[in-house]
């Protein structure tokens, strides 16, 4: 499988393992549109994450501004490659995306 | 196992189906060829977006059957050119509807040279030349 998608005990935290393209960009939108139609932070586990594409980065993106106002998106453990691309197309920069 | 060992005027040719599961193969193959380029990791993982990207659109935007990569490696440099033989449906970028207007920005800004060559009904083929420098 090119991605797992876990969910861990704790409540709105999401665990992305493998890499995300456009073969599975719209599986991991579909996996967080639950947590996103409720308020609060979502975390999203990227410890794991070797690799994510434009498309990867657009469920970010939405999942950031879908829940502007109402909570944040916190990335945690996103290895150095992964931040690099997020922080060059400016993911950091939404106000309520939070890069661990 | 493919020989990668590609040079300037030796070219490494490989074909790849045109369908979002070959993405990975297609990566895999680029991790390879540049990582035995001893580029530095940086460099090697701006390439596989790079072309990954490349190969995305094709995916996406061609009605293409197959995408093939060239490589060629130099002392100074490594190119990797993305081709397909579809028509390029030409159409004003539309992120908030597809989500993909970021992989052409994307390309551009994680290699040294870019340049895109779209096919046409008259000429089918769309190329697409990344270059990643030894020395940035």
């Amino acid at each position: 499988m090119l991605l797992s998608i876990e969910r861990p005990d704790e409540p709105r935290v999401i665990r992305l393992i493998g890499e995300i393209d456009i073969s599975n960009a719209e599986e991991v939108s579909t996996v967080v549109e639950g947590d996103l139609q409720s308020d609060g932070d979502l975390v999203l586990d990227l410890t794991g994450l070797a690799f994510i594409d434009s498309t990867g980065i657009q469920v970010l993106v939405d999942s950031a501004r879908r829940l502007e106002g109402r909570g944040r998106l916190l990335l945690k453990g996103a290895g150095e490659p992964i931040r690099r691309v997020l922080a060059l197309v400016g993911l950091p920069l939404l106000s309520n995306v939070v890069l661990e | 196992m493919t020989n990668l060992t590609a040079g300037p005027d030796v070219p490494v040719v490989r074909s790849f189906r045109a369908h979002p599961s070959a993405l990975h193969e297609v990566r895999d193959f680029v991790r390879n060829l540049v990582q035995g380029q001893r580029f530095p990791t940086g460099a090697v993982d701006d390439m596989v977006l790079a072309v990954s990207e490349a190969a995305a659109n094709v995916i996406v935007h061609t009605n293409s059957a197959m995408i093939e990569l060239v490589a060629r490696a130099g002392h100074t440099q490594i190119e990797i050119q993305v081709r397909d033989t579809g028509v390029f449906r030409r159409r004003l970028p539309m992120p908030e509807l597809d989500g993909h207007g970021r992989g052409v920005p994307l390309m551009m800004a994680v290699t040294d040279e870019m340049d895109i060559k779209l096919g046409t009904p008259h000429r089918p083929g769309t190329v697409v030349r990344l270059v990643k420098y030894r020395d940035p």
